[in-house]
């Protein structure tokens, strides 16, 4: 899989949390200019897969074996620094919930600086004038540099986010539920914004989420997870359309769907979990 | 069945020392609808738009304004997140039971009240009335807050978003309990959500709310396919779609 424009690649991932398998071989790649969807239910992976790829694997997290290659460089095999200088920089996030990611008793302005300032050798004065430009690539107002997060929509917060997760040109952007906690007019909005960005930055986008209808609107690629194990990967139109796994199948077929004339929706089959 | 007439409720600002009373922020301002018993009326709208203060209103939390709400029976709610509605503190057989003590029934009544309520929203099995909230999951949570919401047999039930929070697989598993109940109990509901999809697979009747208003009200059938009011037009384009194949 490893095409010329491969900017991020996950080789055979395995990481146990507790001795419990919570990745098992997980193996995708991103690509420049593409965005990848990573589709599960809750526990499936999805997060441990992006914080896997920040160097953030939560306390007691162990990766078994596997790499992940950033350009062609292992992530798990550089010095701290040097992946402290990724993350943030060559790699950012955005989180799922924008309020708690966002520190309170700060102005955002300063909070956008900061991430300009600690990445980009440049004068406060320069950096300044990189947050008005990031504000209007994400379509705010610049004078919101001055308000605190209490005072922003849910939108407009995310919308932050993106400011600062786009502060340093970042070669991957990971997008964790962006949209999750938003209603769904302005959902629509940061979905648009999201791929106007993309037309315009060309960088590789994982977009997390677990809602089928939106990896329709934003995905060229799909992965599906389920504990801990990719079940089904390809582009967006073989996955939704004709895919392998009967897992995938089911997991699209369960979202009410508008003008769905079904009266019941048809429910996954789970192995119980014992307690 | 649930009448609401013209309810309002206006919230005012706490006065500070010399600020005079203000302009009232108008969370409903003259909101009219009706649900024929058995049936479900689905309320959208985005944040703000006076949704949930509806759901207090319509329970009995809030007292509107002005305007009449009635309603024959009891009323339940089932809220977003099962977590923060749930006592930590308290056992599943504690928390359903409680709902029951206004009825003074017999310690063992009560018991076997809990464990009906408990098989009807598929949740029975030895020693799960002695679990805490935090033994189950999201949408195992969800259920036991409906199993509290439906043993005092009410009439009507409030749900405020009751799958937002939840997977879209268990979402489905939810919504297909919460219609089966209504089946097998006659129940009302009054189904408030911001997911235009999930509320056409619901409800019978659809309000639509902006600002306080109710700004279309028609049935499932007419607000899909023509939409009236600009707004609800929106809020239908805003939706993610699955490419026609």
């Amino acid at each position: 899989m490893s095409g010329s424009n491969t900017i991020l690649e996950i080789k055979n991932l395995t990481v146990t949390l507790g001795g419990k398998k919570v990745l098992d071989d997980v193996s995708f790649s991103l690509f420049s200019g593409e965005v990848t969807s990573l589709v599960g239910e809750s526990g499936s992976g999805k997060t441990m897969t992006a914080l896997a790829i920040l160097g953030l694997l939560p306390y007691g997290a162990v990766r078994e074996h596997g790499e992940i290659l950033f350009i062609g460089k292992n992530l798990f095999n550089i010095k701290k620094e040097t992946l402290r200088n990724i993350r943030g920089n060559r790699i950012a996030m955005v989180f799922q919930e924008p309020f708690t990611a966002l520190n309170p008793v700060m102005r955002v302005g300063i909070q956008i600086d900061e991430t300009i300032l600690a990445h980009m050798k440049i004068t406060s004065r320069e950096a300044a004038r990189r947050r008005e430009e990031l504000l209007n690539t994400v379509k705010l107002p610049p004078e919101i540099s001055s308000n605190y997060p209490h005072e922003l929509s849910g939108g407009m917060r995310q919308r932050v986010m993106m400011a600062i997760a786009l502060a340093c040109d970042p070669d991957v952007l990971i997008l964790d539920e962006p949209t999750t906690a938003l209603d769904v007019s302005v959902q629509k909005h940061i979905l648009d914004l999201i791929k106007q960005i993309q037309d315009i930055r060309r960088m590789a986008v994982l977009f997390i989420t677990h809602d089928f209808s939106i990896v329709n609107l934003i995905a060229d690629k799909v992965c599906v997870m389920r504990g801990g194990i990719i079940v089904e990967k390809g582009t967006k139109g073989k996955v939704l359309k004709r895919p392998d796994s009967e897992y995938t199948r089911q997991l699209v077929a369960c979202i009410p769907r508008l003008g769905d004339k079904r009266d019941r929706l048809p429910v996954l089959e789970r192995t119980r979990v014992k307690r | 069945m649930i009448q609401v007439e013209g309810i309002k409720k206006y919230f005012y600002n706490k006065t500070g020392l010399f600020s005079s009373r203000g302009e009232p922020v108008k969370a409903v301002d003259g909101v009219t609808f009706s649900v024929p018993k058995g049936k479900t009326f689905g309320l959208v709208g985005e944040s703000g738009s006076g949704k949930s203060t509806i759901a207090k209103l319509v329970t009995g939390v809030l007292k509107p304004s002005s305007g009449r709400i009635s309603l024959n029976g009891v009323r339940d709610i089932v809220f977003q997140d099962p977590l923060s509605s749930l006592n930590p503190r308290m056992r599943v057989g504690e928390i359903i039971g409680e709902a029951l003590r206004i009825e003074r029934l017999a310690k063992g009544e009560t018991l076997r009240r809990v464990n009906m309520v408990l098989e009807e929203v598929r949740l029975a099995s030895p020693g799960v009335a002695r679990k805490y909230p935090h033994q189950f999951s999201g949408g195992e949570r969800q259920r036991i807050a409906i199993a509290r919401a439906i043993v005092r047999r009410p009439a009507v039930v409030v749900l405020d978003e009751p799958v937002s929070s939840l997977d879209v697989s268990i979402q489905a598993e939810i919504l297909n309990l919460l219609k089966d109940i209504q089946e097998k109990l006659r129940l009302t509901y009054l189904f408030i959500s911001h997911d235009l999809r999930v509320v056409e697979f619901m409800a019978d009747t659809v309000g639509v709310m902006k600002a306080g208003k109710l700004v279309e009200v028609a049935s499932r059938e007419e607000i899909y396919k023509a939409p009236q009011h600009e707004y609800t037009r929106h809020l239908l384009d805003s939706i993610p779609k699955f490419s026609k194949s």
